[in-house]
């Protein structure tokens, strides 16, 4: 493998002081040998590109990922997109880290003591639908009058019930995701939204959370989603690096 | 993929990254990039990219949700015992859901997630369809259009 001809792929930013020894060790997860280039205060996480295939890309994709959870284990650690090579590692030294250094310490700065956890709920689709039905008449009443016939016949009143059945589940979507997330509100320190990956999905909600909150933020999910266990299942990812919350501009949470 | 059971009766599912659906989301397109230093180049970015479902409401989702609620049964009192409802019924018990009351929903990149690579998560699994190849998802979609 010749790492200059095929350039440096960069994880991350940390400290150069920062506690990341443990990632030089092969722990059998499958991510890859990370290297450290220094410069100054900073060091970026790097390891030599692979190829841009469809396979060695899902593979990077994973080892992105692993890399930068592992590190953000004892360190505070600001990640780069997925994809940025860089020449050589004395590159990644001058155009990122030198380059950058402020941007770069004043991020590190405002990361520290913070990880990224990532709230996914989702309606469990029966129970939602059933819901539906007993809640609303005309949904109700729809629903029976397209019970019989043929497909031709029952074609308008079926979209009509599909698109009231998909404004129920929009409603109840704002009212449950809100409570949700009010509920967690003191416990967090900044909130975004991304898009639904499915038509049940409630929240799809990155938090930022101070490292120290994380269990008792694991406690009251636990407890929310007990209360909430016929309807929806809740999913939480992380600790991982603050992917949602870095850009080059002042963060607004700053 | 540092998927860790529940606690004693938790709700609550606990992962570190994920499943590769999950890590894909996660950080396509976030962090901080150098422009000239991103590699654009990368096909397999693309195909990753190409496989985010992306949810937007047409007449065919309506469609779907219609049929979805005409499946539904609406009480526990009604006969169990049919043969499609067995067939659906994943297993009893009140975590458990029955299966995919819309097909689409689950039709998403966590697809292409290695064969068996959540099996030892079936317990846990919200979808079923993690250990679906690419190969069946594809062919399954051929068959809806």
């Amino acid at each position: 493998m010749n790492a200059e001809q095929q350039g440096m792929y960069v994880y991350g930013v940390v400290r150069a002081d920062a506690d990341i020894g443990h990632l030089a060790q092969d722990n059998g997860d499958g991510a890859p040998e990370v290297e450290l280039v220094e410069a100054g205060d900073l060091a970026a996480l790097i390891t030599p590109a692979g190829g841009d295939d469809e396979a060695s890309v899902r593979e990077s994709v994973l080892a992105h990922a692993r890399v930068l959870e592992r590190a953000t284990e004892t360190a505070t650690v600001v990640p780069m997109r997925f994809g940025m090579v860089f020449p050589d590692a004395e590159t990644v030294g001058s155009d990122l880290l030198d380059a950058r250094h402020d941007a770069l310490v004043g991020l590190l700065d405002q990361l520290e003591g913070h990880v990224q956890m990532t709230l996914k709920v989702a309606y469990h689709e029966e129970a939602v639908l059933r819901d539906i039905v007993a809640g609303e008449p005309e949904i109700a009443r729809l629903r029976e009058a397209t019970s019989e016939g043929s497909e031709q016949e029952t074609y308008d009143a079926r979209v009509r019930l599909g698109e009231l059945i998909n404004a129920a589940i929009e409603q109840r979507r704002q009212r449950d995701g809100q409570e949700i997330l009010s509920s967690i509100d003191s416990l967090t320190v900044a909130t975004t939204s991304e898009a639904a990956e499915s038509e049940f999905m409630v929240l799809n909600a990155p938090l930022l959370v101070e490292r120290e909150r994380v269990s008792e933020l694991e406690d009251t999910l636990e407890q929310l989603a007990q209360e909430r266990l016929e309807l929806m299942a809740f999913r939480l990812l992380g600790p991982m690096p603050a992917y949602h919350f870095v850009s080059w501009e002042q963060p607004a949470w700053a | 993929m540092a998927m860790q059971p529940a606690g004693p009766g938790g709700a609550l599912e606990r992962s570190g990254e994920g499943t590769l659906s999950d890590v894909i989301t996660t950080i396509l397109d976030k962090g901080l990039v150098i422009d000239v230093y991103a590699r654009v180049s990368l096909v397999g970015i693309e195909v990753l990219r190409a496989d985010v479902r992306v949810v937007v409401a047409s007449v065919d989702t309506y469609l779907k949700f219609a049929e979805a609620a005409n499946r539904v049964e609406l009480s526990d009192s009604e006969p169990a015992g049919l043969p499609e409802l067995v067939e659906d019924v994943q297993e009893s018990g009140s975590k458990k859901k029955t299966k995919g009351a819309l097909d689409a929903a689950s039709d998403k990149l966590s697809d292409i997630i290695e064969p068996g690579e959540d099996e030892a998560e079936d317990e846990k699994a919200v979808d079923r369809d993690h250990g679906r190849s690419r190969r069946e998802r594809r062919e399954r979609r051929e068959a809806h259009s």
